[in-house]
């Protein structure tokens, strides 16, 4: 589902080396961890997924597709593929739990039926229901998550990247929020989430990729924990 | 892909209310531009108009001196009449002349009063069958016996259409500015635009809306400020025309004022055009250097 081949990728403008000489397999329905310190490049591995950025040597495939050689056209086709989930939720603030999540569907031109059938569905699904008409400052952090995780996931992508997802909630949400992305694993969906949070790592044991300052790959490891020591 | 032009009409006037102030000055500058480009074209169709009657209608005043004396007169009369290119040969006496000059010059007595029958000069007044002949045959007038001075039209004619041409330069220059001030304008129009709405472009990109999808709310906006800005320039240049039409018809009835309707249509066309082509091109600018993929 998800292959890196040998990718470095480099910044240009600051030559700062995000990614080292990274090879990775991840088969389809996994639920990988990518831990490491900040700077050590999970951002930028997870942009370059989304073809966000393009690898400096190397040769990745995303759901069937070499990335390299995707002419750009073909760029939104793949991301609707992919569902996208944040630290910062990335919600738009005077759109409703309803219209943040609807308006995914309606930017790839699902038709309207499609959009007033599946978006109850998915806000049942994250148990935001009863919230549908609520803007997002009227909801708590967690609240918030699950709104960005319907819309990440409301297309059904083949994969949902999550970028430090559980960031800026507090551990009793988080565990919350790490049953419904465990949920969605469960369907099939290819889950690959850079994180930082050791509770939730080791409790979960699952496939483990660390990466260190530099970017480079130090351990990939089945059932793992967040570090040795730890 | 799947079209919703509904959808996008909604944007675009979402965009527009966001930045009314822009907006007014972005379809305000291509109203002046159009405007511009307009009445350049509406003062050229006229001068053309007018010149050309003048050149079609060339008619040589050759004077007899005050001294000939009348056998040289019909002597010069038969002669002129035998040219080929002659069409015809009016004589005007200076009685007749007097007339003439008191009719042209009604509303200013003094004038009228200081001029006698003998102060004018009698002439031949001569039409060509060619009006390209007239140097020529100018020429040739000069050497008759009797004829004193020949004067023609044409050192006129030509001397209005140096000062059309500079005129017309001269407004085509501004037009130009104008348009570059307008497509700067609609440009940065749509650069707020785009500003106000990044968020949502890029959720648009994260979930994979094509970028199609994502420009065409903004194109549409720069349209719609282009296409407002033609149709007032538009009506505003009906109404200058008619002003101009009016006035002038009363204090120069003598020039042809007429300019068909099928010019005054394809000046609209022309300004519609253009203005799509500002739109088009100040939308561009910005999607090109705020909304690359
Ligand atoms: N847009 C960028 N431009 C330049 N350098 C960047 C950019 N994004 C990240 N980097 C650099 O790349 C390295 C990896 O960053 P990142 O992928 O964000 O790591 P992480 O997500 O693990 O914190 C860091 O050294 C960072 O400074
Ligand atoms: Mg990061």
């Amino acid at each position: 589902m998800i292959r890196l081949e040998h990718v470095t990728k480099v910044y240009e403008q600051n030559r700062a080396v995000a990614l080292e000489d990274v090879s990775v397999d991840i088969q389809k329905g996994e639920f990988v961890f990518l831990v490491g310190p900040s700077g050590s490049g999970k951002s930028s591995m997870l942009k370059l997924l989304t073809r966000e950025l393009a690898p400096s040597q190397g040769r990745i495939w995303v759901a069937g597709k070499e990335l390299n050689s995707l002419s750009s056209w073909k760029v939104p086709y793949l991301r609707r593929n992919i569902g996208n989930i944040f630290q910062d939720f990335k919600l738009l603030p005077n759109k409703t739990v309803y219209e943040n999540v609807a308006f995914a569907l309606e930017v790839i031109g699902r038709p309207k039926h499609v959009v007033s059938q599946q978006v109850p569905q998915i806000l049942e699904l994250v148990g935001l229901a009863n919230k549908r008409n609520n803007l997002p400052h009227q909801l708590s952090g967690g609240e918030q998550q699950r709104v960005s995780i319907a819309r990440a996931f409301v297309n059904r992508p083949l994969i949902l990247l999550a970028d430090e997802p559980t960031g800026n909630l507090d551990p009793q949400t988080s565990v919350g929020i790490m049953r419904l992305l465990d949920r969605i694993n469960k369907t099939g969906t290819t889950v690959l989430m850079a994180t930082h949070d050791q509770n939730i790592v080791n409790s979960m044991r699952r496939r483990v990729i660390e990466m260190e300052p530099g970017g480079r790959v130090i351990r990939d490891q089945a059932r793992g924990v967040y570090g040795y020591g730890a | 892909m799947s079209l919703k032009p509904a959808y996008f009409a909604k944007e675009a006037a979402i965009n527009t209310r966001r930045n009314l102030l822009m907006a007014a000055a972005a379809v305000l500058a291509v109203t002046l531009s159009m405007f511009f480009v307009g009445s350049t074209m509406m003062v050229w169709r006229f001068f053309d108009n007018v010149t050309a009657r003048w050149k079609n209608d060339v008619q040589i005043n050759a004077f007899l001196a005050d001294d000939a004396s009348e056998s040289q007169r019909s002597a010069a009369e038969v002669e002129i009449r035998e040219w080929n290119e002659v069409k015809a040969v009016t004589f005007i006496s200076k009685e007749e002349a007097l007339d003439e000059f008191r009719e042209m010059f009604a509303d200013q007595e003094a004038l009228v009063d200081s001029v006698t029958a003998d102060t004018l000069p009698a002439s031949f007044r001569i039409s060509l069958e060619d009006p390209s002949m007239l140097p020529q045959v100018q020429d040739r007038l000069e050497k008759v016996a009797g004829i004193d001075d020949v004067v023609s039209a044409q050192e006129e004619v030509k001397r209005v259409q140096r000062v059309v041409t500079i005129l017309n330069a001269f407004l085509l220059v501004l037009a130009v500015i104008l348009v570059i001030a307008a497509v700067v304008l609609v440009s940065n129009t749509i650069r707020l635009a785009i500003y106000a709405r990044r968020r949502e472009i890029e959720i648009m990109r994260l979930v994979g809306a094509t970028n199609w999808f994502i420009r065409w709310p903004f194109i549409l906006e720069g349209l719609f400020q282009g296409l407002v800005g033609a149709g007032l320039a538009i009506a505003i240049l009906l109404v200058v025309k008619k002003l101009a039409v009016q006035w002038l018809s009363n204090t120069a009835s003598f020039l042809p004022l007429g300019i068909p309707g099928t010019f005054v249509a394809f000046a609209a066309f022309a300004m519609v055009f253009l203005s799509v082509l500002i739109a088009g091109g100040g939308s561009a600018l910005s999607l090109r250097r705020y909304l690359d993929v």
